[in-house]
């Protein structure tokens, strides 16, 4: 090769290949390249890259894919704060929410919605309601009362056995619980324990007396009554729960609380479990509102970074 | 509702319709699926990015500008939740990825004749490529997204977008060279990742975390 030919540059090369480079330009180009095996192997790379792409085809989508996204799309609608929607709607759109029809069916709409955030706004997402069941009244502040991130009064061999229990009237999902994690101090440390040590005993006997194992409806939340009308009390077996979701995932789950909650539009009681061997990951079990005499009806899995 | 446009079907849905994001949905989830596995390159991590990215466009509807197209948008969003999700998969991981995985992508066997790499070859020497030029490459090369177009995705200078798709279509090229075993096609940028030889087969595996090519050479 000439050794005064100067190389060309990547948009001489990128004009080259794309045939947009004629007359003398290009002819400097072919002849620098007749002679540079480097350039030469270069162009040759390049237009190996391009048409190995321009040769896949687009994959199908996977069986089942759709309706997962149509379900985890139906959660997420079903769950919508006021608050939530509102930071992320902006002013313009939320006046015209309310003015303005889209279609006929709008008005039927709008007062649905109205009525969801209505109701969704008067109750805190989360609501934490009691502590250790069986053992303790149940109290609004049993996790207030107990320092994030230190270690808990409560002994393991009890935690295993009695694990908290939180209220979303509002609704619950694998978001509400990663916001949740993120911006709920007793939240996040219920969550925290269930990664923190060893996994409790699936089977651990529960104390004895009565209620043992189940956590007895709480009254505690006044806010309840406008927006569901009914909060009566329910209690909920725990060990059946967990032995459901260790029949579903074999040692592999860590349960960290219950919500008390709906899910997916159901009334529900929700376990939330850690994945032993994914510290990130989350998984909801989703039963039908205090009956874990059932497999659960649906499961979520939510990426969470470990607070 | 089959023939509004993706922009109308955003409004309807911030308007209270409860079918419009689903329609967006059934009409972009292959794109967008297609997007973070050819990104990614493992089907697991491409259907967790596909919802996340659907959710997060969910959330977000009330932030869509109408300065951009809505694809734009929802691209842009795309590729956020793929990278989101390869940083999550590659500080969760703990084994090395296998072959397997690479041939779940593409479980045709390699091409014969050899003159076209597989799907497999190219999807494998594709993960070798650094994820900023890959990104570029999917969209310019495999959606046909214009230049101008992809830097609005990415959020970067047209001119960016052009030196990383000459870059990216340069490393892939040598990867592929590479894997087939080409001579004089250990050529390569420094900054590059090392490519290892996966035992038996054609393809190029392993993910662009600097930590994992050592734990292969390692093996070996």
């Amino acid at each position: 090769m000439p050794e005064h030919s100067v190389h060309p540059d990547r948009e001489e090369l990128t004009a080259w290949q794309a045939g947009a480079l004629a007359g003398p330009a290009g002819a400097r180009i072919v002849a620098h390249m007749a002679g540079c095996a480097e350039c030469a192997g270069v162009v040759s790379a390049v237009e190996r890259g391009r048409a190995a792409l321009a040769s896949l085809e687009e994959p199908e989508l996977p069986p089942g894919l759709h309706e997962r996204l149509a379900a985890a799309i139906g959660r997420e609608e079903a769950t919508v704060t006021p608050e939530r929607a509102a930071a992320r709607v902006s002013g313009g759109t939320v006046r015209t929410r309310r003015t303005r029809a889209w279609t006929p069916r709008v008005a039927a709409l709008s007062a649905a919605a109205a009525l969801v955030l209505l109701v969704a706004g008067l109750v805190p997402v989360l609501r934490h309601f009691t502590g250790e069941s069986g053992t303790r009244q149940a109290s609004g502040d049993a996790s207030v009362s107990r320092p994030g991130g230190a270690p808990s009064a409560a002994a393991p061999s009890s935690a295993a056995s009695a694990l908290p229990v939180f209220a979303a009237p509002g609704g619950f999902s694998g978001r509400v619980l990663r916001a949740e994690v993120a911006d709920d101090q007793a939240i996040r440390s219920a969550y925290a324990q269930a990664g923190a040590g060893a996994p409790p005993a699936p089977h651990a006997s529960p104390p004895a007396g009565s209620g043992s194992g189940t956590v007895p409806g709480a009254q505690s939340l006044q806010n309840q009554g406008k927006s569901s009308g009914e909060s009566a009390a329910y209690a909920v077996d725990q060990q059946a729960c967990l032995a459901q979701v260790h029949a579903k995932a074999p040692g592999d789950a860590r349960p960290a609380f219950f919500v008390d909650t709906v899910y997916r539009g159901r009334p529900a009681t929700v376990l939330v479990t850690r994945r032993a061997d994914a510290p990130d990951q989350a998984e909801l079990w989703a039963f039908p509102r205090g009956d874990c005499s059932v497999a659960p009806f649906a499961s979520e899995r939510v990426q969470i970074p470990s607070p | 509702m089959n023939d509004a446009s993706d922009e109308d079907l955003l409004a309807a849905h911030l308007q209270g319709d409860r079918q419009a994001f689903g329609t967006l949905v059934s009409r972009h989830e292959r794109r967008i699926y297609g997007l973070c596995l050819r990104v990614l390159g493992s089907r697991e991590d491409a259907e967790d990015a596909t919802q996340e990215a659907f959710l997060a466009a969910l959330r977000r509807a009330g932030s869509f500008r109408h300065q951009a197209a809505f694809s734009t948008w929802l691209f842009r969003i795309a590729i956020n939740a793929a990278t989101d999700q390869a940083r999550r998969r590659g500080r969760a991981r703990t084994v090395p990825l296998e072959a397997g995985e690479v041939a779940e992508a593409a479980p045709s066997a390699g091409d014969p004749g050899g003159a076209v790499p597989s799907a497999l070859a190219v999807q494998a020497a594709l993960r070798r490529v650094p994820e900023d030029f890959r990104a570029v490459l999917v969209l310019c090369d495999l959606y046909g997204f214009p230049y101008a177009q992809a830097a609005e995705i990415l959020e970067i200078p047209v001119g960016t977008v052009k030196s990383r798709l000459f870059r990216g279509r340069l490393a892939l090229g040598e990867q592929l060279a590479v894997s087939e075993g080409r001579p004089g096609a250990g050529r390569r940028d420094r900054s590059e990742p090392e490519v290892v030889k996966e035992r038996g087969t054609q393809a190029v595996v392993g993910a662009s975390e600097p930590a994992e090519p050592e734990h292969r050479r390692n093996e070996e």
